[in-house]
């Protein structure tokens, strides 16, 4: 939208009508564009499993902050960095995969590196079925969906295993023989759930949390909680800043609770 | 023709081959300055997502082939109305965003889809199988081969074939020494197409097969996992020349094939 902005009217002297008639319509359709005294419009760039919570965040913001308009738009967290490396427009950045965050810092694109909330890796199943341990899911039949090792919920699910197979060898090789795909999105791993191709899934407790009819089985408590980070990217709006100062609010972090995530403070800074 | 008409059709012609051709050649470039493509050619799971691929393709489109000419020519052959509409129905698949398709498939044949009980009764787990992956490839491709025989079947006028019958030809050798010759571009086409087509699946295959190394992880899977790994676009471009390189290979490979036993008449 901005870059169309700069469509430049200097030659339009000389350009004939229906070039003038093009230029128009494009006017009428960019209406509003370049109006100077509009309300800053802050855009935020967040990772899919931010879907749910993060409009409940921005709305409490937008109440403190009545002149700031927020805007979001979600994708996989390597899609967004890529997205924003190669030149989108967004003020302020949310990665499920601190990596992403990092590979734009690194690059001088973004700048104070914030993690702002963690989720807990478990093992959805539906509610209705009768397994309620690792080991139950170990004995049965059952198919299970994880994450791709290039994916941080992929990566953390063979981490946990490694956790459970500390304690339980032969339930960790068992789950390990029942893994029926590695997906490339935690979103896909759920849908195997959802489709019900798949008896057991290692996703988010976010993602248990606004599910209807999952429950999780819990993983070894050593498994690292997955860091959201936050950062600013380059020439952001001021109100950027302030925003990512409330995604550290008594008020948002709260939030974040209810959805299934981790407060960023006891559950991050302090392990 | 006159000079600027021919021009004018050399320029319309050069415009669209650039506008195909431009964005491979920037996806080869970004390979060459960012990717390691030697690097992808070394290691073993690029060889076995690219094995798994050419096989599943390759059986597909057999597959294809052999259900997909019968249907072409009693389709095209047939007066009744129901055969065209079905005609066009079997070009549905054609439409769907290719999730959708994985998400039909899964309807269908997947173990709480409306057949998957069925087969689930006999032992039959289709999803999360190679076998789901040619399944998912059939579904995607096969209209292509289909659309195609059926136009040459259509464009074929049926009483070359009540002559070579008149003049006491058995039906096959009707078929091979009349029919085939005069359909055999839009059979090679067609195959072509539903060959590349099912070289390149991605959505159904990862929402009704799933993604594992070396059971149902296809080339374009495992560069859609490459993108999504730290690598990110750097190792999905090497990876995606690979794949391109491979299928140029194999097309010009079909292409003569199919060229030269189009010559034989």
């Amino acid at each position: 939208m901005r870059a169309a902005c700069r469509l430049s009217p200097s030659r339009r002297l000389r350009a004939p009508l229906p070039a003038l008639a093009v230029l128009g319509v494009l006017a009428l359709l960019l209406g509003g564009c370049g109006d100077g005294d509009r309300e800053p419009t802050v855009t935020i760039a967040a990772a899919s499993s931010l879907r749910h919570v993060l409009p409940d965040i921005v709305a409490g913001f937008e109440r403190a902050y009545p002149g700031v308009e927020v805007e979001l738009r979600f994708a996989g967290s390597q899609v967004l960095a890529s997205q924003i490396a190669e030149g989108a427009d967004d003020d302020l950045f949310i990665s499920a995969n601190p990596l992403q965050a990092a590979r734009l810092l690194d690059a001088g694109l973004a700048a104070r590196p914030t993690v702002v909330t963690a989720n807990v890796l478990v093992v959805a199943v539906p509610e209705a079925a009768p397994r309620r341990s690792l080991r139950d899911l170990a004995l049965a039949d059952v198919r299970i969906a994880v994450g791709a090792p290039s994916v941080p919920v992929g990566l953390l699910s063979r981490i946990a295993l490694a956790w459970v197979e500390q304690q339980q060898p032969e339930t960790a090789e068992a789950l390990r023989d029942k893994i029926a795909t590695e997906d490339p999105s935690v979103r896909i791993v759920l849908s195997r759930l959802e489709l019900g191709e798949a008896d057991a899934a290692f996703v988010y407790a976010s993602d248990v949390a606004v599910s209807d009819g999952l429950r999780a089985i819990l993983l070894p408590p050593q498994t690292p909680p997955n860091e959201y980070v936050a950062v600013l990217i380059e020439g952001a709006e001021p109100a950027a800043g302030e925003l990512l100062a409330w995604l550290l609010s008594p008020n948002a972090q709260a939030i974040f609770g209810l959805y299934g995530f981790l407060p960023s403070v006891a559950g991050v800074q302090a392990r | 023709m006159s000079r600027g008409v021919a021009i004018a059709l050399a320029v319309a012609a050069a415009l669209l081959a650039l506008l195909l051709l431009l964005p491979l050649g920037g996806l080869v470039w970004r390979a060459l300055s960012d990717g390691d493509v030697a690097a992808e050619l070394g290691s073993g799971a690029t060889w076995d997502a690219l094995r798994l691929s050419v096989v599943t393709a390759t059986i597909s489109l057999v597959i294809a082939v052999l259900l997909g000419t019968p249907l072409a020519w009693l389709l095209a052959r047939s007066r009744a109305r129901a055969a065209r509409l079905a005609a066009s129905l079997l070009d549905l698949p054609l439409v769907l965003p290719p999730t959708v398709a994985g998400i039909a498939l899964l309807s269908a044949f997947g173990r709480s889809g409306y057949l998957g009980e069925t087969l689930g009764g006999i032992g039959l787990s289709l999803s999360f199988t190679t076998a789901a992956v040619v399944l998912a490839q059939l579904f995607v491709s096969a209209p292509f081969y289909v659309r195609s025989a059926y136009a040459g079947f259509s464009g074929a006028d049926p009483r070359f074939e009540g002559v070579a019958y008149t003049l006491g030809l058995s039906r096959w050798r009707t078929f091979r020494s009349v029919t085939l010759p005069l359909v055999w571009p839009s059979l090679a086409g067609g195959a072509v197409l539903c060959w590349a087509r099912a070289l390149g699946e991605l959505g159904a295959t990862l929402l009704f097969a799933g993604s594992l190394p070396g059971k149902t992880q296809t080339m374009p899977l495992a560069i859609l996992a490459a993108f999504e790994s730290e690598s990110g676009i750097a190792g999905a471009v090497s990876l995606s020349v690979v794949l391109l390189g491979f299928a140029a290979l194999l097309l010009l490979a079909l292409h003569r094939v199919t060229a030269t036993a189009g010559a034989y008449r």
